[in-house]
C-alpha cells in the first residue's frame, strides 16, 4: 500500500477536479439548461467549481448552488457588483465563496474607481461573506498591482487572486491587445522593489508563471512545486454558457456539449487527447531553454488561441533561459 | 477510537483507473505504483494506490483497527504479519500528515 509523492505518476483523470463555468456569454444571455449542467458536473465528482460571469444574476442561481453543493462540490463565484448581482445576492441565503472583480471597478485606477471597489467590499460583508479580491492581470490593471496589494492589506482582505486570461469564443485581435507584454513585466519588477513587504499578511494566488517570479522571487523550489505544467483538459476544465466544455476558459477549443453528453464521455473522446498532445508537445520556441521542466511553455491555451510570434513559447515570455537547476533567482 | 478521514480533505475513485489495476492484479502484476484515489490535502494533489486506497474508503470513523485489519485480510492475500505492519506503517504516515484522525 502506498502514498504518491513523487513515485507514482498522476493517473489520466476520469473527468476534471475543477472547472469554471460561465453563467453569462459575452452577450450577456443566460446559461441555459443550467440545473442540468450542475448535476452532471457532481455526477462527474468535480471538487471545485468557480462561477464566473456574473453568475449571482443568474435567475436560477439558487438552484444551482443547491445542488453543487449538495453534490460535495466546492464553491467560488465571482462578483463584478452589477445591479442584477446586488439582487441576486440579496436573494440567497447563504453565499458562496466570493471573488470581488477588481477588472470590473478599476481601469486606470482613479480615486473614484477605489472607492467604488472599496463600498462593493463592505457591502458584501454586510451579507455576512469575506470576499477575496480577483483581478485579471491585463495590459491596463498590471500595473495596479501593487496598489491592490495595498488596498486589500487597509481593508482587511486576506487573499487576492490573479488568474488566467479568460478568452470566449468570439475571441479578437483586441484581446490578444490586452495582454501584458514581457516589457511591462519587466517594468513592473523595477517597481516592486520588496516582494516581501507587498505580500505581507496577503496569501497570493498567481496564474501567470512569469508574474509569479516577481512576486515570489527565489521560491520556486519550494512555492511552486505543485505546479506540474498547463492542467487544461486534465485537471481543469471550462464551461462555456452554452454548455459547451473547453479545456480552460483561455482555450475555446469544443471538446463537446454537456447538454448533450456526460463529461464523463466527453472526457474520454478524441478532442481532448488532441489537447493533452498539445500540451505535451515542447514547443519549438522553448527547446533549449534551461526552465522548460518548471514552465512547460507555460499557458498553452493564450497561444493557442492569440498565436505566439515566437514558435509557441508563453506571450509574456522574454526569451529562452540559460541553463540553471535552481530557476532564476 | 476509530479512524476518520480529515474531513477538509476532498477525494475520489478513479473509476477507469481502478478497473484497469483490478484487470492488471488479475494477471497477477505488479500496481503498488498506479494511483487509483485521487486526493487534494492542502491544496496540492496526491494519488493512493489501489490498498492505500482500499483503507482510506474504509476509514470512516466506523471501523476500529482491527475491524480494518480483518476486513483487509478478507479482502487481499497477503501474510497476516506483513499486512499489519504495512497497515501500521500506512495509518502512521497519514495520521502524522492529518489525513486521518481518531475520534
Ligand atoms: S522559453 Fe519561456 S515559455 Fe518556453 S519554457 Fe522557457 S521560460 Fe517557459
Amino acid at each position: 500500500m502506498s502514498r504518491e509523492d513523487d513515485g507514482m505518476t498522476i493517473a489520466q483523470l476520469d473527468t476534471p477536479l475543477r472547472a469554471t463555468w460561465e453563467l453569462h456569454d459575452s452577450a450577456g444571455e443566460i446559461s441555459l439548461q443550467a440545473e442540468l449542467v450542475a448535476e452532471k458536473l457532481v455526477y462527474a465528482g468535480l471538487f471545485y467549481v468557480t462561477l464566473v460571469a456574473r453568475p449571482l444574476a443568474h435567475p436560477a442561481i439558487a438552484g444551482i448552488l443547491t445542488i453543487l453543493r449538495g453534490g460535495g462540490i466546492q464553491v467560488q463565484a465571482t462578483f463584478a457588483g452589477t445591479e442584477e448581482e446586488w439582487q441576486g445576492v440579496a436573494g440567497l441565503k447563504s453565499l458562496p465563496e466570493i471573488g470581488l472583480d477588481a477588472n470590473a471597478f478599476l481601469s486606470c485606477g482613479t480615486a473614484n474607481e477605489w472607492e467604488s471597489l472599496h463600498q462593493a467590499l463592505e457591502s458584501l460583508r454586510q451579507y455576512g461573506t469575506r470576499p477575496a479580491l480577483w483581478m485579471v492581470p491585463d495590459r491596463e490593471r498590471l500595473p495596479l498591482l501593487p496598489q491592490l496589494c495595498d488596498f486589500g492589506r487597509r481593508h482587511g482582505v486576506t487573499r487576492i487572486k490573479l488568474p488566467n486570461t479568460p478568452v470566449d469564443a468570439s475571441f479578437s485581435a483586441r484581446q490578444a491587445r490586452s495582454l501584458p507584454t514581457p516589457a511591462q513585466l519587466a517594468a513592473l519588477r523595477t517597481v516592486i522593489i520588496d516582494p516581501v513587504a507587498l505580500r505581507s499578511g496577503l496569501t497570493l494566488e498567481v496564474h501567470d508563471l512569469f508574474l509569479w517570479e516577481i512576486l515570489f522571487p527565489g521560491e520556486r523550489e519550494n512555492g511552486r512545486s505543485e505546479y506540474g505544467g498547463c492542467q487544461a483538459a486534465n485537471s481543469l476544465a471550462h464551461i462555456a454558457a452554452n454548455g459547451m466544455v473547453h479545456p480552460c476558459s483561455s482555450w475555446p477549443y469544443a471538446l463537446g456539449s454537456l447538454l448533450e453528453r456526460p463529461l464523463e464521455e466527453i472526457w474520454q473522446q478524441g478532442a481532448r487527447f488532441v489537447v493533452l498532445e498539445k500540451i505535451a508537445a515542447l514547443p519549438a520556441g522553448c527547446a533549449g531553454c534551461g526552465d522548460y521542466e518548471q514552465c512547460f511553455g507555460g499557458c498553452r491555451g493564450l497561444v493557442e488561441t492569440l498565436g505566439s510570434a515566437d514558435n509557441g513559447r508563453d506571450l509574456l515570455c522574454a526569451g529562452r533561459r540559460p541553463p540553471s537547476p535552481k530557476g532564476r533567482h | 477510537m476509530n479512524l476518520q478521514r480529515n474531513p477538509e480533505i476532498v477525494w475520489r475513485i478513479e473509476k477507469r483507473r481502478e478497473a484497469d489495476v483490478l484487470a492488471a492484479m488479475e494477471r497477477g502484476e505488479d500496481v503498488s505504483e498506479h494511483g487509483t484515489v485521487i486526493l487534494i490535502a492542502n491544496g496540492m494533489m496526491h494519488q493512493l494506490n489501489f490498498v492505500g486506497g482500499r483503507i482510506w474508503a474504509l476509514c470512516d470513523g466506523s471501523r476500529s483497527d482491527e475491524e480494518l485489519f480483518a476486513l483487509l485480510s478478507g479482502e487481499f492475500q497477503v501474510e497476516a504479519a506483513e499486512l499489519a505492519a504495512d497497515l501500521t506503517e500506512f495509518i502512521n504516515d497519514l495520521t502524522n500528515r492529518e489525513w486521518l484522525r481518531r475520534g
